[in-house]
């Protein structure tokens, strides 16, 4: 990672981490706000999912990386579209309990 | 009355366009074969006939030190021609395709992947005995096998031997597979079982997306029904059930008006089906459905003609099904397929509604139907 | 009012970081992708962090090739350069001299050896003369494609100059390897501690002088050739008693030239460097006290090179008849120095390369000469072992055909073969895993997607016009673009 610099590197995995944190943050309110009551296997599937996502996103850019364009593109595709379905599955699956919308 | 005389208009004019580009394509003759057989010549050597099947190979100094044999194999589209060159103690030494109607992108499998090099440096009576087998590729079989006939014909044909015309038509597993799904189809049609129809949905649906799409990849296409229409049949004893999905396809429809196979037996349509119950998804309404539909199937005669004149089917394939079940197919079909899936979570069947090349086919021959009937019922 | 802003700008602030966060995976994966880190061989190598695998989970007692029948020392003329040599010493005298043989005199007219082994392999002399026309086409075409593979063919030569004439490195023993294997070697001697101690450092100093994998066996009698010895000529002979360690060597070539074979990889960038370091090898042993002799690409050898580099636990054969290593799969090239230096013999390991080779088949489906076996099984036996079946002869054929300026090589089957990866963290899961695995899923999942997902052009596609269309595995790196670089 930035080979001609050795600042760089350190940098980018301490945004990685602040946004990380901001993203996390943010879809705590948003869940709240969405009436959807989360526990920790909901959580831990949210995280699953999201985890999964960068996995293969990363995975098809590092072929890309190599070089292997057709490869990397289709490394994010096939398994992406699996995560999309899969994405809308679990999205429906928090939706289906949520409570009556609060005033707040 | 007044929609009787235009169905009647429809089905005639259809299918004389189809018939007059069917006529052209087969008008525009096929290559004369002693010129496709000379274009693998190196140069300077020189042929002569033997018979249709067999000539001898002679080198630039006029010696004979070869045979080439060629002959016709089925294929998956049509017909293909093959030759090979043999030394004079019958061992061949390289194959060629020299026409074929295959989808490119199935053929060039088989050619990238050495398989006509596998062939080499086996003996003729050897292969036409069965001594020596050369394996289908998988994902190509029936291409594949059809080489293989090819040869053996062109060889026994070639030195006038009793040619291995066993016509044995065997059935398993995949044949059975269709005629449930299609079994299924007709009990969901049966009211007596409307209580049961949402299983019975779901239970076709499925087999069908694992067996009809992800073990065998054959959902019916277009080109399937263009060889039908040339009068071309694949060997009926390598895979039946191709041949038995169009027909019962066509069948329910031309019978009893519904059109089954879309409904419970196409993979594809499974898929669909199982990505909306995953997305919930609802009826896409559209202002102008009427006109999308005529341009969908406007494109599926415009892709039929377009085959039929070039005398190829597989210039009419332009589904998803392959890229979806097997991985291939150029970048714009990925993209078709990306979007419908995407799509088929929030809409019910958008491939089946607007883009889908057997929609129009089976659309077609239900106004066939339904023109025929008004006609007798008058 | 404020409240509802700063959830507002929370919410938004977290869609953003999400998004963001995805984007940083997407760059933190394309940088080691193109991170030179990943080239095996070409970065941590002279501290030996280049041979990363842990081999302790997969050492085993015997090694993965299977014997079958009696083994039999391999001769000079099954060796393909020697044989060919011969042959064209023979056809191409030099000066105005007629030649000692043509084609049309027959296999008949040729002296023993080369008669009986053209007896042996119907076709096989047909496959030569093939190649010779094809050699013919290549120089003839050479012009057209001259301009494109410019660079290609200089950094080809430039590297094949340390291996060619009176300047080699390491120069060719001149001597009885009783004589030659102990010149030079120094009068002090000190006792290693124990060894291990002694195979350790000697790892050490072969990782210091630049090789990837380094790895000790105990020299086998069946493989050694036969009929023909380095500074003795053609005699037969007894495995000198002295050759009772062999210190093996592996680098890969350059990866982004590897993979653009044929055209513009090389075998020699991986020779020379061979040569180098086991060059420097045989004068540190002798330093050390010891005799020594290198055994280096592409001909000076007195052992066959890949079932000793199994012995020393470096890998494993593949189908394309290649050993195959854990850290650089088929991009593997071999040297050894053998010794009489007590050593410890490392272990042989079982990755299941051979599992994997019976369901791949890429190599065979991309070789552009139809040379490697299709077979599901290797049931081919030579000299006593079992192994998938090689056609040397239309190996060579491709050599010849390959737009190349002369016959160096063709090496599309060590481009192709999925073992031949970088050493990335999307490698290495699988270099990893699938060794793990009993049940041989995850090699079949693995298989599926390198069919599906990489773009194999196909054998033929790697030949000049007509046959194809001078394609590549890979694409061509920059550095190696002439029309980047140069006016044409």
């Amino acid at each position: 990672m930035f080979s001609n610099s050795n600042i760089l590197g350190p940098l980018f995995w301490i945004i990685m981490g602040v946004l990380y944190m901001v993203f996390i943050t943010g879809l705590v309110v948003w869940l709240k706000d969405l009436n959807i009551k989360m526990n920790w296997w909901k959580w831990s599937l949210v995280l699953l999912w999201f985890i999964l996502l960068s996995i293969i996103i990363a995975g098809g850019f590092t072929l890309i990386g190599e070089n292997e364009m057709r490869a990397g593109l289709l490394f994010i595709a096939v398994p992406g579209a699996v995560m999309i379905v899969a994405g809308v599955a679990l999205s429906r699956f928090l939706f289906r309990n949520r409570h009556e919308k609060q005033n707040n | 009355m007044k929609n009787k005389i235009i169905d009647s208009i429809i089905v005639l004019s259809v299918g004389f366009v189809v018939i007059i580009a069917a006529v052209t394509g087969k008008i525009i003759a096929e290559k004369d074969d002693l010129k496709l057989i000379g274009s693998i010549l190196k140069p300077g050597e020189e042929l002569q006939a033997v018979n249709n099947n067999k000539h001898i190979l002679f080198d630039e100094r006029g010696e004979a030190y070869g045979f080439i044999y060629s002959g016709e194999g089925r294929g998956y589209n049509g017909k293909l021609r093959v030759a090979a060159v043999s030394d004079t103690t019958e061992v061949i030494k390289s194959v060629q395709v020299l026409t074929n109607k295959e989808t490119p992108s199935f053929i060039n499998r088989l050619f990238r992947r050495n398989f006509l090099a596998r062939f080499e440096g086996i003996r003729f009576s050897e292969l036409a005995a069965g001594d020596k087998s050369v394996d289908a590729v998988a994902g190509a079989t029936i291409t594949s096998s059809a080489i293989k006939e090819a040869l053996i014909l062109g060889f026994t044909a070639g030195e006038g031997l009793q040619q291995n015309n066993n016509f044995n038509i065997s059935a398993g597993w995949p044949e059975l597979m269709v005629l449930l799904l299609f079994l299924i189809s007709a009990l969901i049609s049966v009211k007596k079982f409307s209580a049961a129809r949402k299983y019975l949905l779901w239970a076709s649906w499925t087999l069908s997306v694992i067996f009809l799409g992800f073990v065998l990849g054959q959902p019916l296409t277009l080109p399937r029904f263009i060889t039908l229409f040339t009068g071309y049949l694949p060997d009926p004893g390598g895979e039946l059930y191709i041949l038995l999905i169009p027909v019962l396809a066509v069948g329910f429809i031309l019978i009893s008006g519904k059109n089954n196979y879309c409904r419970s037996v196409c993979p594809f349509g499974a898929t669909q089906e199982i990505l909306g119950a995953i997305g919930n998804a609802s009826h896409m309404r559209l202002k102008r459905f009427r006109l999308v539909k005529y341009i969908q199937w406007g494109i599926t005669l415009l892709a039929v003609v377009l085959a039929l004149v070039m005398n190829n089917p597989s210039v009419a394939e332009y589904s998803v099904f392959g890229a979806f079940f097997q991985l291939t197919g150029t970048a714009l079909i990925f993209i078709l397929l990306l979007l419908s899936i995407i799509m088929s979570l929030f809409f019910r069947r958008p491939w089946c509604n607007y883009l889908c090349p057997v929609d129009g086919v089976m659309a077609y021959f239900r106004t066939m139907r339904r023109a025929v009937i008004s006609i007798f019922k008058r | 009012m404020n409240k509802i802003d700063r959830r507002k700008f929370i919410k938004s602030a977290g869609l953003a970081g999400g998004a963001l966060s995805l984007a940083g995976a997407a760059g933190a994966g394309y940088s080691a992708g193109a991170d030179k880190d990943s080239y095996t061989g070409y970065g941590r190598t002279n501290y030996g962090e280049d041979q990363f695998f842990n081999r302790k989970p997969f050492i085993v007692d015997n090694p993965t090739y299977v014997k079958k029948g009696e083994p039999v020392r391999i001769t000079a003329v099954e060796d393909i350069f020697k044989r060919n040599g011969m042959l064209s010493r023979l056809m191409f005298s030099r000066g105005d001299i007629e030649p000692a043989w043509k084609p049309a005199d027959g296999i008949d007219a040729l002296p023993g050896q080369l008669r009986d082994y053209y007896k042996a392999n119907p076709g096989a002399l047909e496959e030569f003369i093939k190649a010779m026309e094809k050699g013919r086409a290549q120089r003839a075409n050479w012009e057209k494609y001259r301009d494109k593979y410019f660079i290609a063919d200089a950094w080809s030569t430039a590297h094949s100059s340390p291996i060619r004439g009176r300047g080699a490195f390491p120069a060719e023993p001149r001597d009885r390897p009783e004589k030659s294997d102990f010149r030079g070697v120094n009068k002090v001697k000190l006792e290693p501690k124990s060894p291990s101690h002694a195979s350790e450092l000697i790892k050490k100093i072969c990782y210091s002088f630049g090789a990837s994998l380094a790895g000790i066996a105990k020299v086998k009698k069946e493989w050694v050739y036969q009929g023909s010895l380095r500074g003795v000529g053609r005699e037969d002979y007894e495995v000198p008693s002295h050759w009772k360690y062999a210190i093996v060597i592996a680098v890969p070539h350059e990866w982004d030239s590897m993979y653009a074979n044929p055209t513009y990889g090389t075998s020699y960038d991986a020779y020379s460097k061979l040569r180098f370091i086991a060059g420097k090898m045989e004068v540190f042993v002798k330093e050390l006290g010891y005799s020594s002799r290198p055994h280096v690409p592409p001909t000076s050898y007195d052992l066959v090179m890949p079932p000793l580099a199994i012995d020393a636990g470096l890998g494993e054969q593949g189908r394309n008849g290649i050993l195959i290593t854990p850290e650089l799969g088929a991009n593997t090239r071999l040297a050894a120095v053998t010794t009489d230096m007590p050593l410890e013999p490392d272990k042989p390991i079982d990755i299941g390369v051979s599992r994997f080779c019976e369901k791949c088949k890429i190599c065979a489906e991309e070789c552009p000469g139809g040379a490697i076996d299709f077979s599901d099984k290797a049931e081919t036996v030579v000299r006593g072992y079992k192994r998938w079946k090689i056609d040397q002869n239309k190996c060579f054929t491709i050599w010849n055909s390959v737009a190349t300026s002369h016959a160096r090589g063709c090496r599309v089957c060590l481009s192709v073969c999925p073992y031949s990866r970088k050493n990335n963290w999307v490698h290495s899961f699988a270099r990893e895993v699938d060794p793990r695995d009993p049940t041989g899923l995850v090699a079949s999942g693995l298989l599926a997607m390198q069919k599906k997902f990489f773009n194999y052009p196909g054998g033929q596609e790697y030949l000049p016009p007509p046959d194809g269309n001078n394609r590549t595995f890979g694409e061509a790196p920059e550095w190696m673009k002439t029309d980047e670089w140069f006016k044409i």
